[in-house]
């Protein structure tokens, strides 16, 4: 087989994965031979047509798979076009693209081709190879499959940059009906084991800086949003405990995409929830930089997302009673919470003000949004000059403008409600 | 820190300076605006000079005087201070010098907490610049595509700010061992990297043979994985234009149509 034609399978068999970030690595160039360095913020190579970012060449080693999951392209029943890349042929395509400056790294994941310990070991074949040979010391992401042997994850955390291990579903239930190959526990399991080898890792390379590194920019996980009943409370409270109890880099969701007729599953011409995924990822930015936790945000009379603000806001017009806050004294975790300040412009704002004492101007040029700000803070105890209106005036000016928003929000209420009554029905979602 | 704090002193402001656009230069204009007393009211390169019903003086690149405001802003102010006016220079802003006069002149008053100051205008106009100009930087460190010319790599870029000094250290680091050169059409300077050796230089027209046929296919291999990616069912151009804007467009190999022949380079727009 070409190799143009391999490469059309197996990207269009991995392109269903989400994470392609490249971050968490630290910067390093290394000095020697070879080719490659890691940017600690990740970098952006290009955009595909979905808009989502491209940063790794991401491709599956064989779509040939013994699984059945029933959500996936590459369930054992359905008929598509099968390959392999031999370990070599994927080595040399990715300096070729990486020489090139096409991408970061490798994204590499597998199907299970007889057996997850095999389907490893080839992986681990190509990772050698780029990393021995090619002397490659860029991004390397690495699926680790549930069922193999630990030891070969551990020897794939040592050529990995990062290891994820999906969680697939959000709950063992829909797991049991739509991945009767896997398990909770034989996904949690690696997932603790990776986790224990990064510690161990960490802390002797603190000890003497040689040591090896078992996947320096840590693990993550995805799991697919949409095709089982749970709700987005459920959800949060499941990633929230992923990051607690595994020190999870990042959790991705991923809308889905009806990809099989199933009884099980979501009809074809199901919509991806777009929206909804787009909402938990406003929300696990929430969780990671903003120190909220997942209850803050929803509970069980309120266990999804308002659809027309994002968590966020929708978290301060539900508690008036905190607001509005001086600027110029109150603490850095309560700047986080206001609509409009984020992590970038909190920090401004608590090193400008040690300077000098902060009004209007100084918060619009230091970047905070004032558009939505404006409601939440005094500067020097005043208001903003010409801000009107109480509380609901506030809940119009924060609707989620975006196009996403607009048109799945019409959609949920059967395309009965007009834009301009968008900020009623916003205010009674509260 | 919404009123300026400090002395009043009456500034000159009837005066024009022109310079030779190096960055010892802008610093010798910061030199004479000090030594002087005066804020003039345009500092300007020979080429963008305009028609001015003021006093024209020409300012003289000295290395002893932007020595001394260089290494005034790092001692006194701190590295950050210096590095700000470093890339305020490499910046496209219109009236930049102006900018780092008036940001070096808050730096004196102040002192070192001024690169904190970020709502100050004159410390929050500099900054602005120099973050536009880093977020430039950054995209191109992932939106670059090299080409393979006869085991030399070659890149082309159309920034809007002088961005080949900021990607120097990625680039050199990334590719220690090759030799390759990043060609810069707006500004015609070219990074040249060879033998581990980094040079910067002058260069008024880049052609380049014709690519060869392994080149040619890794171009192919690599649009074919840009076209496979995407997931029709999510498919949504405005998103990607947001973060890749178009300006980007005719230099990225898997924006342009499949080569029929054997061209060079992607024309120039």
């Amino acid at each position: 087989m070409e190799l143009l034609d391999k490469l059309t399978i197996l990207t269009d068999a991995a392109k269903y994965d989400v994470a392609c970030t490249s971050s968490g690595g630290g910067d390093r160039a290394p000095a020697g031979a070879g080719m490659g360095s890691t940017a600690d913020c990740g970098i952006c190579h290009s955009w595909s047509a979905d808009g989502r970012c491209i940063s790794l060449l991401k491709v599956l080693m064989t779509n040939r798979c013994v699984f059945d999951c029933r959500y996936c392209v590459n369930r054992r029943s359905n008929d598509t076009p099968r390959a392999a890349f031999e370990p070599e042929e994927l080595a040399e395509l990715t300096m070729r693209f990486y020489r090139r400056n096409y991408i970061e790294g490798l994204f590499l994941s597998s199907g299970v081709d007889g057996s997850p310990d095999y389907a490893t070991e080839q992986m681990i074949r190509a990772l050698e190879l780029l990393r021995g040979r090619c002397q490659f010391t860029g991004y390397i992401h690495a699926k680790a499959i549930p069922g193999t042997d630990p030891l070969l994850i551990a020897r794939l955390g040592l050529l990995a940059d990062r290891l994820s291990v999906n969680i697939e579903l959000p709950s063992q239930q829909s797991l049991a009906l739509l991945a009767p190959g896997k398990t909770k526990k034989n996904i949690l399991g690696p997932m603790a084991g990776i986790r224990d080898g990064i510690t161990e890792s960490r802390e002797s390379v603190i000890k003497y800086k040689k040591a090896p590194r078992f996947a320096p920019a840590g693990q993550s996980t995805q799991m697919i949003v949409g095709a089982t009943p749970e709700t987005d409370f459920q959800i949060l409270r499941l990633t929230e405990g992923l990051y607690q109890k595994f020190g999870l880099k990042r959790v991705f969701f991923s809308a889905y995409i009806p990809v099989a007729e199933d009884s099980l599953l979501p009809a074809l011409d199901t919509k991806p929830p777009l929206l909804r995924e787009h909402r938990l990822y406003q929300a696990d930015w929430l969780l990671r930089f903003y120190h909220f936790s997942a209850d803050e945000l929803l509970d069980e009379e309120h266990p999804q997302f308002n659809p027309f603000l994002d968590p966020k806001c929708n978290w301060a017009l539900n508690h008036p009673e905190l607001f509005p806050l001086e600027v110029n004294e109150a603490r850095y975790e309560l700047l986080l919470r206001v609509p409009g300040v984020g992590p970038r412009s909190a920090v401004r704002i608590v090193r400008a003000r040690r300077q000098g004492s902060l009004d209007w101007g100084d918060l619009k040029r230091i970047g905070v949004v004032l558009k939505r700000a404006q409601y939440f803070l005094l500067c020097r105890g005043r208001r903003p000059a010409g801000l009107s209106g109480g509380w609901k005036s506030a809940a119009r000016a924060l609707i989620d403008g975006s196009p996403l928003a607009q048109t799945e929000q019409l959609s949920l209420f059967g395309g009965t409600v007009r834009p301009e009554q968008i900020g009623a029905a916003a205010v009674e979602c509260l | 820190m919404g009123e300026h704090s400090g002395e009043a002193v009456y500034l000159r402001e009837n005066v024009t300076y022109l310079y030779d656009g190096s960055f010892e230069g802008m610093l010798c204009c910061i030199f004479e605006a000090f030594a002087r007393r005066e804020r003039p009211s345009a500092i300007s390169t020979g080429e963008a000079r305009q028609i001015s019903l003021f006093e024209e003086r020409w300012v003289e690149s000295l290395p002893i005087r932007a020595n001394r405001v260089f290494n005034g802003l790092t001692q006194k102010i701190g590295p950050g201070a210096a590095r700000l006016v470093r890339i305020l220079y490499l910046s496209e802003q219109p009236e930049k010098e102006l900018i780092a006069l008036d940001f070096v002149r808050r730096a004196f008053q102040v002192g070192r907490g001024v690169t904190a100051m970020r709502g100050d205008p004159a410390v929050a106009s500099a900054s602005s610049s120099v973050e536009r100009a880093l977020a430039e930087a950054h995209q191109y460190k992932g939106l670059l595509r090299f080409s393979d010319v006869g085991g030399v790599l070659v890149a082309e870029i159309e920034p809007k700010n002088r961005v080949l000094p900021l990607l120097a250290a990625h680039f050199c680091g990334r590719y220690r061992n090759e030799a390759f050169l990043i060609y810069d059409r707006v500004h015609k300077e070219a990074l040249i990297w060879q033998d581990r050796t980094l040079r910067f230089e002058a260069v008024d027209n880049l052609t380049l043979p014709p690519v060869t046929g392994e080149e040619q296919e890794t171009r192919r291999l690599w649009r074919q994985f840009y076209k496979t990616i995407a997931i029709k069912a999510r498919e949504n151009p405005r998103c990607r234009q947001t973060n890749m804007p178009k300006r980007y467009w005719n230099l990225l190999t898997e924006m342009q149509p499949e080569e029929t022949e054997m061209p060079g380079l992607p024309a120039v727009r």
